[in-house]
This record gives C-alpha cells, structure tokens and sequence, in this order.
C-alpha cells in the first residue's frame, strides 16, 4: 500500500507556508524515507522541488481566494492525496526522528487523530488555554495538525461531512457549540471535532492510552511555565547544532515539533542547516 | 474575643493538625507499602496483587511485572512473591488501620501530637 | 562489595555540623545497621568532643572559608546570615571509602529502615525527586522545576551510588558544573547566582539522560519529606518527631505536627542543634 505525507501550503499577504513546507520536507528527508507531497498553487522555489514526491494544484477551485487563513480548502486533502495511506501534517512542523515505526499503529485505523500533544519537556501538555469550546462543549479533543487516513469508505464519509461542515460552518457551530464559546473563526480542529461527535466516533479515531503518534506544540500556555509570554521564541531560546539537533530551552527536540510562530523561520538558521544537511 | 468565635477558632486549629496528622500517616502508609523483590521495588496496590494471583491461576511459575522505576523484573518463584506482596499489604494497612482509629479519637491538638 | 553512609561536615561557626553528623550516625547505625565514614574539615573538634567511635573511617578536608552566604532561619521571626559550605559534594565520589554508598546530608534524621533496602537495588544511581513539604502551607513549586522554564529538580540530600565507571563521569561533570556555575545558572535560567549541590546535580542528571527526560537517575523509596528553616523541630523521641510548622498567613505563629517511624529533612539548623544537645545530654 503507497504511504506519504501531504501538507497544505496556501500563502497570504504576511505569511510564506510554502517555505515552512519546504523545510518541513528538508527535515523529513533528513531521517525518513516516506513521501511527501504538497497541495498549492503557489510557486516552490526551483531548488526545493525535488524534496516532494508531488506537486498537487488546489482541486475543485479555491475557496479560501479572499480569506486570510486560508483553511477552507483543507476538507480536500482527502480527495487531492496520492497515497493509500496519508498522514496530514501542518507546515509550521519538523520532524526530528524516524517516525517509520507510526504507520505500523496507524494502519490499525481507517482514520486517527491525536488528542494529546506534548510541550518542549516531552511531557503531555495541558492545553485548556486554548481548548475552551473543546470543553466547554464536550468536543472529542482532536488536533487536525497530524492526522492520518487510509482511502476507505469511513474515511470518505469524514471528509464530506468535514466538506459540508467547513462550507456551513457557522451554522454548524449555531447547532453545536453554546454561544459563550462559540469561535469567530472557522478552526479545522473544531469543525473535525464536529464532525466526529455526528458520526460518533471518536473512539474509533483515536487512542487515550498511547502518547504516539503525536506533536509537540509550541504554544505558549501549553508549556507548563508560571509566567508566560505572548511569543514563546521570547521566553526560551533555541539552539540548533549542525547536524540538526535542536534545542528549545534546555530539552533536545525529537518528533515532531510544531513550532506554531511563523517567524521561526527567520529567527533562526534552521532553513540554511538542513540545506547544507541535504545538499539542497 | 467573642467565645463563639474563639471555641470556632480551637475547633479550625484542631481540624487543621488532624488533616495535617492524618496526611502524613497517609504517607507513612504509602512507605510501608513498598516492598523489594530482586533489587527492584514495587508498591503493593491491590491490582497488583490481583494480577499477581490471576498468573498463579493461570498456572505459570514465572512472571515479568514492571516495577515502580518502569523497569522489568522477572519473578521466579510467584507464590512467594505473592506472599510477600500480600504480607506487605496486610501488615502496613493493619498499621494504618490502627494508627487512624488512634487518631480520630483525640479530641485535643495536644493529644493529636503526644504533648505532654 | 562494601556498603556505607557517608556524611560531609564543615561548621560554619554558626552550625555545628559535626555534632549533627555525630547524631546522625548513632541514628544510622540504629535504624539502618550500616557503617558511617564522615569527611570533615575539623577533625580535631571531632575527635576531642565526640570521639571517634561513630564513624568507621575519618576522611581530613582542608579547611576553607566559603563566599557563599545565605540566611539561615529559626523559626519564622529570626534569621542568621552565615557561610554556606557546600562546595565540593561530588568529591564524595573519590572520598568514599565504600564501594556503594548512601550520601546523606546531616539534617537528613533517620527514622526508618526504609533505606537499607536501596543496596540491593538493580539501578546504580538512586536520588530523590518526588518531595513533600510536611507542613504543606507553602508553595512547592520551587522543588518541582529548578526554574520556571527548566529542568527537573532533584533534592540531593540524600543519593545512593555504586562505584562505576558511568557515575564517576557524573560526579566529575558535577564538579564540572560547579566550577562553571555562573555559565549553567545561567543556561539553566536560574536567577539566584547562590551555587546550590540541588541545582547542580539536577543539570548533571539532565545532561546524563541527553537533554531529555530520561532514566539515568532512579528514585530512592518513598518521599523526600521535608520541613523547612522556618518549622522548628520541637521534640524528638526515638522515632517520633514533633514540629511546629509555620502557619500560613499568620506570621509569628505555628500548628503542631508529629510524624512517627519517618524519614525527615529537618532545615532548620538551630531547632536541630538543641534538640541533639538535650539528646546528648541525656546520655
């Protein structure tokens, strides 16, 4: 069965994900064999072509042309995706290790979403700060950040109702959520959560016991720190040595890493180590 | 001061050094449950116990249980180990029992900490 | 394999180590049935007062003055600054006359034989992370962090080790971090520049797992219990302590708390140093 990773890349007016793929791409050449391909219309660099297995145009048009997120296109992941297996992953990721020994558990579902991710430490991180309408409406904990589907009916039928709940997203939430936390903003993370609770399966699509397959997610009160700032780039450092170990405070990185701020990219020289790691 | 509010006073002292009394016997209770088998130790908890004693029915001689430090320990001969654990557990909750009864009948701060 | 406790004293001239040490001894060898060797920079004190009957071998350390100052409380309301001397604690490695061997600080009273059992262990390295402040008023989480941004805390009042060759490169990196302090305080984000033994092995432990959470460090059993220099050690009876902790928002007053058959950190320097004296008195 063909196994890779997709990620979504649309660009907006301040944010370049294509480059935060492409990296994503360079970190995983560096320990992993699996395919990664990307969904865009926008233009890769020339150099950084040969790091995906595929370059996919948006299908089906662009819903998301006067939007700034840019996250209505995401229910096409499923349709637009060339493997039998596919782990979605966000661009603002890196992957730290091999992570071959995650599609072994992961062919045990039809669809899986983590619903715990980790802090810089690697200890399960409480993420209440940001999961207000996750508990105030009893919303299965997913994190559509790093998700994995195999092409199967199940699969197919999550992602139409996502199609339909993104599309209609606020009167699903009129129908779903209380008014006190009802989010402004379409999240993905919310509309999937959704969509499980009317499927009912959140069972099926996730596991309490395991840690793995998961992320480290780098928001700032996810960190388990009394006093906390607004950027998390300004309350600890990161060091990255020359054979791409990364630091973030005084933790080694391994994983997955989710670095969340998008200039990441520009205050460190993670781009320019991993070049020269993978001659690109 | 007003004597309601002064015996309201004792009373809240007295509550606190009996919560105090009662969670330190707690841990007392946790230490005496610890037990050393092989150079690794384990913390006898009555699912312990119970799965011990499902290997026993099962008929094995022999069994891994993962100690308190996430490491695995061989256990050869189980109806002995099963013997300490249940010694353990009977002997520091037997203490515990004892020890808790003593406490809930002082009526005193000075009784709760054998201050004579 | 030779097995002991080993105990470091250097009087500051405000608290008698050596007296402690002494006391602890006579509790080890009742409670846990082991020999003591004892390092000292005042081993004529030692010998002239105490004797040496105590200590299975007398180790001679030379005598320094330390720069390092800190407060020293006796209860909530009073306070002494004094030199704080506890350079040097990994030397303990190459001091120690046993091949496994149980550190303890002097403060640390022993009520239990709960530590015996620690020489039969698997793990070559058993320290205290998991701790319970007794008097549980106070916020404890200055133990669980060395900073708020950084590592585990281990309390390195109590470690057991055998000699190997894995644990001597620890205690060198910890002499290592000790020397460089002013660099991995600040690396680790702590804002104190006061060279703490607690601070220096949790950096060593983190480096040793590889920047990571990690198990080169096993626990000892059981609970670091703890008091603080602001508790007062009121009475101690064989194994029955009595203390009167600090009151929380109630400055100046205290609850009483007795613990029996435990193990305690007791802080606070002057409430311990009378009650050995009634002790020693008594005998």
């Amino acid at each position: 069965m063909s196994k890779g990773i997709v990620v979504f890349a649309q660009n907006n007016d301040t944010d370049n994900y294509v480059d935060q793929a492409c990296l994503l791409a360079m970190t995983l050449k560096l320990h992993n064999d699996t395919p990664i391909s990307i969904v865009t219309n926008d233009t890769i660099p020339d150099e950084y072509k040969c790091l995906f297995d595929k370059i996919i145009p948006i299908p089906f048009g662009d819903a998301a042309k006067n939007t700034e997120w840019k996250i209505e296109n995401r229910w096409k992941l499923y349709y637009c995706s060339p493997y039998k297996e596919t782990i979605i992953m966000d661009t603002d990721m890196m992957v730290l290790q091999n992570i071959d020994i995650w599609w072994k558990f992961l062919s045990k579902y039809e669809m899986f979403f983590t619903n715990k991710v980790l802090n810089y430490r690697g200890d399960v991180a409480d993420t209440k700060y940001y999961r207000k309408t996750f508990i105030d409406n009893d919303l299965p904990n997913l994190f559509s950040g790093l998700h994995y589907f195999r092409k199967c009916e199940f699969a197919q039928e999550f992602y139409h109702w996502l199609e339909y709940v993104m599309n209609n997203w606020e009167t699903f939430y009129e129908q779903q959520l209380i008014a006190a936390s009802r989010p402004k903003h379409m999240s993905i993370d919310v509309c999937a959560a959704i969509v499980a609770r009317i499927l009912d399966c959140e069972d099926t699509i996730t596991n309490n016991i395991t840690k793995f397959p998961s992320f480290t997610h780098m928001k700032p009160y996810c960190q388990g720190w009394n006093k906390v700032q607004t950027n998390w780039q300004d309350q600890i450092g990161v060091y990255i040595s020359k054979d791409g170990s990364l630091k973030i405070g005084n933790y080694l990185q391994t994983g997955v890493l989710h670095y969340t701020e998008k200039d990441f990219l520009e205050k460190t020289s993670v781009i320019e180590i991993y070049r020269n790691l993978i001659n690109v | 001061m007003d004597e309601r509010l002064e015996k309201a006073l004792d009373f809240s002292n007295y509550m606190l050094t009996l919560n105090n009394q009662k969670r330190l016997l707690a841990e007392k209770y946790q230490e005496g449950l610890i037990y050393f088998h092989n150079g690794s130790q384990f913390t006898v908890t009555r699912e312990l116990i119970t799965f011990v004693s499902v290997m026993i029915s099962a008929e094995q001689d022999e069994v891994v249980v993962i100690d308190d430090n996430s490491i695995p320990c061989l256990v050869n001969d189980i109806n002995e180990f099963y013997g300490e654990l249940l010694n353990t557990y009977t002997t520091a909750s037997n203490d515990y029992y004892t020890e808790y009864t003593k406490l809930k009948k002082n009526r005193s701060v000075e009784k709760l900490v054998n201050y004579d | 394999m030779t097995k002991g406790v080993f105990l470091i004293a250097k009087n500051n001239g405000y608290v008698d180590y050596v007296k402690q040490a002494v006391f602890l001894a006579r509790r080890i060898k009742k409670y846990l049935d082991m020999p003591v060797s004892i390092a000292t920079d005042s081993v004529e004190y030692l010998e002239n007062i105490f004797g040496v009957d105590d200590f299975d071998k007398i180790i001679k350390l030379d005598y320094v003055d330390s720069s390092n100052m800190k407060y020293f409380f006796d209860g909530t309301l009073s306070k002494k600054a004094a030199s704080f001397k506890n350079a040097n604690r990994a030397d303990v490695y190459k001091l120690s006359p046993y091949d496994e061997t149980i550190i303890m600080d002097t403060d640390y009273i022993i009520s239990n034989d709960l530590l015996k059992s620690v020489f039969d262990s698997t793990s070559d390295f058993l320290i205290y992370k998991k701790s319970t402040d007794i008097a549980k008023v106070r916020d404890e989480i200055e133990f669980e962090k060395i900073s708020d941004t950084s590592i585990d805390f281990y309390w390195a009042t109590v470690i057991f080790f055998r000699k190997t060759k894995t644990n001597k490169i620890f205690f060198n990196l910890v002499n290592h971090i000790e020397e460089e302090w002013s660099h991995y305080r600040r690396v680790y984000q702590i804002t104190s520049s006061l060279f703490r033994n607690d601070f220096a092995f949790s950096i060593a432990i983190h480096i040793m797992n590889g920047f990571q959470t990690g198990s080169f460090a096993q626990q000892l059993p059981g609970n670091m219990m703890y008091t603080t220099d602001k508790d007062i050690l009121w009475q101690l009876t064989d194994d029955e302590m009595m203390f009167l902790v600090e009151k929380k928002d109630y400055l100046g007053e205290y609850t009483a708390l007795k613990t029996t058959g435990q193990n305690i950190h007791v802080m606070n320097k002057f409430s311990l140093g009378r009650i050995i004296d009634k002790e020693f008195a008594n005998e």
